[in-house]
């Protein structure tokens, strides 16, 4: 199969990622709860992952880095937290739907929020359509690092500057940019949240919520933390104040070899042989009578590694039934992101997404772009 | 040899404690709280040598690793 879905979830995992967690699976316990030996074990293991994590995003306080199962989670912890008491939000017109449908459930709290256009390519308009739509309710700026449909990368350095200067906080949705585009908090961000199991090349269910040194939060959900269990009152200290529960033990030691898996290949190196990738596609689809793409050129400064087109005539879902029965996986539809189609005129139509990671070959995206023209009949 | 306990609340911050000590030099043993060591349920304590005792409290306290409880001996 040529596996061309990695925005959902990379595949396959490395192998050192699947021997990590099959190892955790094997030797270690519930962590935090006891003190016999797999209790101890499965405890370094997530505290050596956390190490990992802190270090990979820049971060000198690990107690800071929170596991979730997903950034979704994440995305919802924040929002939620942020917004508990109302007040109003922007966010970019490519959102996520982990982080429309948690603010359009936050509308019965008073919630409002504002949308800013979004110009690839074009920084200072893009930071200029998030300033207008501040205003004196404004809490928060939530935004995507990187559209999953359509890879446009947003300028968060300078949105988070601009957050800042009018003492608002950022939330950043990373799902797509974790381990992909440089992202520090050594920036000053807020909230990232991120997944684990996409660019970080972790198993599913697992993901990161990286809270910035003054950070508060309440946490979306309380309960069992292995300590201080006298008390009815759900824990200060980090990170147990979010990790209620029994911990995804497997799953955080395969993200750590995830982590490591990006590090050891160089996430620069990554993201330049993915864009070279996608530049190709785009430079070959554009060149076809019958296909649509709807951003200009991809280039490393301004996109991630997705690109999203339409055959003329054919229904995307149908383009990527076709496209499966040729052994090439693509997701088509919406992709979670009705606000990203409605900015782009695709809400009735839907796109083809191609998404590469570290294990796409050129001969992968020759062959596909191949069978597109063949679909086309270019 | 004697030994002196460090009371802190959670595995996470038992093993920062011991990272932290090991980067100093300083050996030190994880155990589950018991009801003799400290007041505080559902805990975990960080053992050294009690000659290294003080040392290890500065370093912790350097690193904000909060300590709930101390206690001497086995």
């Amino acid at each position: 199969m040529i596996y061309l879905d990695s925005s959902a979830t990379t595949f396959p995992k490395p192998q050192r990622v699947q021997q990590a967690a099959a190892n955790a699976m094997k030797g270690s316990a519930n962590p935090g709860r006891s003190g016999h030996s797999l209790s101890l074990a499965a405890g370094q293991i997530i505290y050596r992952s956390r190490l990992t994590a802190a270090q990979f995003f820049d971060m000198e306080d690990e107690t800071r880095v929170i596991f979730t199962p997903g950034c979704t989670f994440s995305l919802n912890t924040a929002i939620n937290g942020l917004l508990s008491d109302g007040g109003h939000a922007v966010v970019s017109e490519l959102e996520h739907n982990a982080v429309m449908r948690p603010l359009e459930a936050l509308r019965s709290k008073g919630v409002s929020f504002s949308t800013a256009k979004v110009y690839p390519g074009d920084n200072d308009r893009t930071v200029d359509s998030f300033r207008r739509c501040i205003n004196v309710n404004t809490k928060v700026i939530i935004c995507t690092h990187a559209s999953n449909v359509w890879g446009i990368r947003l300028p968060i350095e300078r949105i988070c500057a601009l957050a800042h200067a009018y003492g608002l906080k950022i939330v950043v949705d990373a799902a797509q940019s974790a381990g992909v585009l440089p992202l520090s908090m050594q920036e000053g961000f807020d909230v990232v949240c991120a997944a684990g199991h996409k660019g970080l090349y972790g198993p599913m269910g697992t993901g990161l919520m990286l809270l910035s040194q003054d950070m508060e939060l309440p946490p979306l959900i309380t309960g069992g933390t292995g300590s201080n269990s006298a008390s009815l009152v759900q824990p200060t200290e980090l990170p147990d104040r979010f990790e209620s529960g029994t911990p995804n033990v497997s799953g955080i030691a395969g993200l750590a070899e995830g982590i490591r898996f990006v590090q050891s290949k160089g996430q620069e190196k990554l993201l330049h042989h993915e864009m070279s990738l996608i530049r190709y596609a785009w430079q070959m689809l554009s060149g076809m009578r019958g296909i649509r793409l709807y951003t200009p050129e991809p280039d490393e400064t301004s996109f991630a590694p997705v690109l999203s087109f339409n055959i003329e005539g054919m229904d995307s879902e149908e383009t990527a039934g076709e496209l499966s029965k040729r052994g090439i996986a693509v997701r088509a539809g919406l992709h979670c992101s009705s606000a990203a189609h409605i900015a782009a005129g695709t809400i009735d139509t839907g796109a083809v997404r191609l998404s590469p990671c570290a294990f796409t070959s050129k001969n992968d995206m020759v062959q596909t772009v191949r069978a597109v023209k063949a679909l086309a009949g270019a | 040899m004697e030994k002196f306990y460090f009371v802190v609340s959670s595995v996470t911050y038992a093993m920062k404690a011991q990272r932290l000590l090991s980067s100093a030099g300083i050996k030190s043993e994880i155990k589950r709280s018991t009801r003799r060591s400290t007041e505080k349920s559902c805990s975990y304590t960080v053992g050294v040598a009690a000659a290294k005792a003080a040392q290890a409290e500065r370093i912790l306290a350097q690193h904000s690793v909060k300590i709930l409880g101390r206690k001497d001996g086995d």
